[in-house]
């Protein structure tokens, strides 16, 4: 599941720690990794209109040059890699080339922005996460700024360093707990399981909860398991804080179309607003 | 009914002037940002307060151009002023949407040449349009020998980078002030020449603060997308280009003449291209620069001018 990974990159200032954390997902079979620049159309026209010169081959130049660095990382930590340059509209051109290379997980990083920025441009994060089928490990940049100033490779622990599992019992639920052996194997220890309850009976989701907790204890995790009321997704979203989790892990209803634009999937909300890294499985 | 047309126009004005905000983003801020000496936040607030300095101060000869130089005021009732403002806000948007180049200058003008002809009033061609061709044509040519010459200048000055991008950062500030003083007039023109708006400093002001909010909503996402290493130009190039742009279009506010800051930046940075040998601008960019000259007035022009047929019919308005 995490044998082959996209990872569009637009070398942001943490660009380069988060594929280095990436690294650890070694144990859980990563083997290969693709990395994607995509020349935004929309960027080009708009520097051109402002009568800024653009010259493509010096920045697919440029672009090569910036890949050698991460590509000479990777390869020394004994992976495959493949570098890509295209252009196009970048969310497109994301989920296109995940299609294309047929990895198993989409790795991006996001800032958090001001919402006038969101209101006007959109993030290509929430872009990818909507078009694409494959889950989308979103690392939020300002979790690894907390940490920043100590050793870059405790990125690696501490991105798994504490999973929390949020399930509605759903099938897209269940797919993403087959993630959580494998992120076991790439360090995570600690897992919280959460249910936001909106309906069925307290003691049946008790038990299920209880059920589960047993399993992921049987894996090697340390687990504690809560049963909470509230809106699911303000609910997760504070947790997730409070426990000091690393990392969200959840499965996304593809809403309907119009349902979609209009309220928004839980996975979605939480996405864009927790502090936490997320990881979507769809 | 008239205080309905007011507000129209104001709304429309308005929404015109927060486009050449954002619109031209890039063309004042985008050497300094490529350049990495801002982030996007400090940028794009420089730029507003600039902007906004130079429409309050230096504005003042656009608006009475614009406003009042191209048809007689006595025509300019408040549903006039409104179709023209809206027409140059929706061409704007429709263009911006399709991707097609636009100028806004040539826009403003023209929706009012446009009105003008619907409603049969007497057009300054010679007095005042003219001398616009004349800007026009003459913004991307002398913004090229500008742009040459403030470049050879830079580069023989043989002064630490740290310097170097003190300067252009006092470039892209000049750049910003010449956009309030001579674009941000366009959205207010017609709100001074029907008389809405009677102070100068005011109406000024007014422009100032839309296109200063156009930079910081629109523009900084904008400018953010270009990202950092699309735009490759050395300083020298840099510092010569804006200043090139910034003066061309400084000296045609203070003659009362809108122009586009794209052209001019067009100009500036091939004209600094020929000072370093570097090929900047491509021909291509160049043909397109004519194009839009035409596509800008002409189709301005139509738009205006059956808005106007279609809403005096409808609405019943002259």
């Amino acid at each position: 599941m995490f044998s082959k990974i996209l990872y569009p990159t637009k070398f942001d200032e943490f660009s380069f720690p988060i594929l280095k954390s990436l690294t650890c997902l070694k144990s859980a079979g990563l083997r290969e990794i693709v990395l994607l620049y995509v020349i935004d159309e929309e960027a080009i026209y708009y520097a051109k209109e402002s009568g800024l010169p653009v010259d493509i081959e010096q920045i697919k130049k440029t672009t090569n040059e910036k890949m050698m660095e991460y590509l000479d990382y990777l390869k020394s930590n004994e992976l495959s890699v493949k570098t890509k340059i295209t252009s196009g509209k970048v969310v497109n051109e994301i989920v296109k080339e995940a299609e294309i290379e047929n990895v198993s997980l989409i790795v991006t990083g996001r800032h958090k922005r001001h919402m006038i920025d969101e209101l006007f441009i959109g993030s290509t994060t929430d872009g990818v996460v909507k078009k694409s089928p494959l889950p989308v490990l979103v690392v939020k940049y300002h979790t690894i700024r907390m940490i920043e100033g100590k050793l870059t490779e405790q990125f690696c622990p501490n991105l798994f360093r504490k999973i929390l599992y949020a399930t509605d019992w759903s099938e897209h639920s269940e797919r993403a707990k087959k993630y959580i052996p494998l992120l076991y194997n790439a360090g995570a220890r600690e897992a919280v399981i959460v249910h936001v309850m909106e309906d069925g009976s307290k003691e049946e989701n008790e038990k299920k909860l209880n059920a589960l907790k047993q399993e992921l204890e049987k894996i090697g995790f340390k687990v504690t398991s809560h049963l909470i009321h509230g809106k699911p997704y303000r609910e997760i979203i504070n947790f997730a804080s409070q426990e000091d989790a690393s990392l969200i892990l959840m499965g996304c209803h593809g809403k309907g179309f119009i349902k979609g634009i209009l309220i928004g999937s839980v996975s979605q909300r939480v996405l864009e607003y927790s502090d936490r890294s997320v990881l979507i499985v769809k | 009914m008239e205080t309905f047309y007011i507000v129209g126009m104001i709304i429309a004005g308005l929404f015109f002037g927060w486009t050449i905000g954002s619109h031209y983003t890039g063309a004042v801020m985008g050497t300094a940002y490529g350049a990495k000496i801002f982030d996007i936040r400090t940028a794009t607030l420089i730029m507003a307060v600039c902007a906004l300095l130079g429409a309050t101060l230096q504005s003042h000869e656009v608006i009475k151009t614009v406003g009042a130089g191209i048809i007689p005021i006595e025509y300019l009732t408040p549903f006039r002023a409104m179709i023209m403002m809206l027409n140059a806000a929706l061409v704007t948007a429709v263009n911006t949407w399709l991707k097609l180049p636009i100028s806004t200058a040539q826009l403003a003008c023209f929706s009012i040449v446009g009105v003008g002809l619907a409603i049969d009033a007497p057009i300054a061609w010679g007095k005042t349009m003219l001398p616009l061709a004349i800007t026009w044509v003459g913004t991307p040519l002398v913004g090229c020998l500008l742009g040459f010459i403030f470049t050879k200048t830079v580069g023989a000055v043989k002064k630490a980078e740290k310097i170097k991008r003190a300067v252009l950062i006092l470039a892209c500030c000049y750049a910003s002030f010449t956009l309030g003083a001579n674009n941000s007039g366009l959205a207010v023109s017609v709100l001074y020449g029907s008389g809405t708006v009677k102070s100068l400093l005011l109406a000024g002001f007014i422009g100032g603060v839309v296109v200063a909010i156009g930079a910081l909503t629109w523009g900084r996402p904008l400018l953010e997308k270009v990202g950092l290493h699309i735009v490759q130009l050395e300083i020298n190039s840099a510092i010569g280009a804006q200043f090139g742009q910034a003066t061309t279009a400084y000296i045609a506010a203070l003659l009362g003449y809108p122009t586009s800051m794209n052209q001019a930046i067009v100009g500036a940075i091939g004209g600094a291209g020929l000072a370093r040998g570097v090929k900047y601008i491509q021909l291509k960019v160049v043909k397109e620069i004519v194009i839009n000259w035409f596509v800008s007035l002409i189709v301005s022009g139509f738009t205006a001018y059956f808005l106007y047929k279609i809403f005096s019919w409808l609405l019943g308005a002259k």
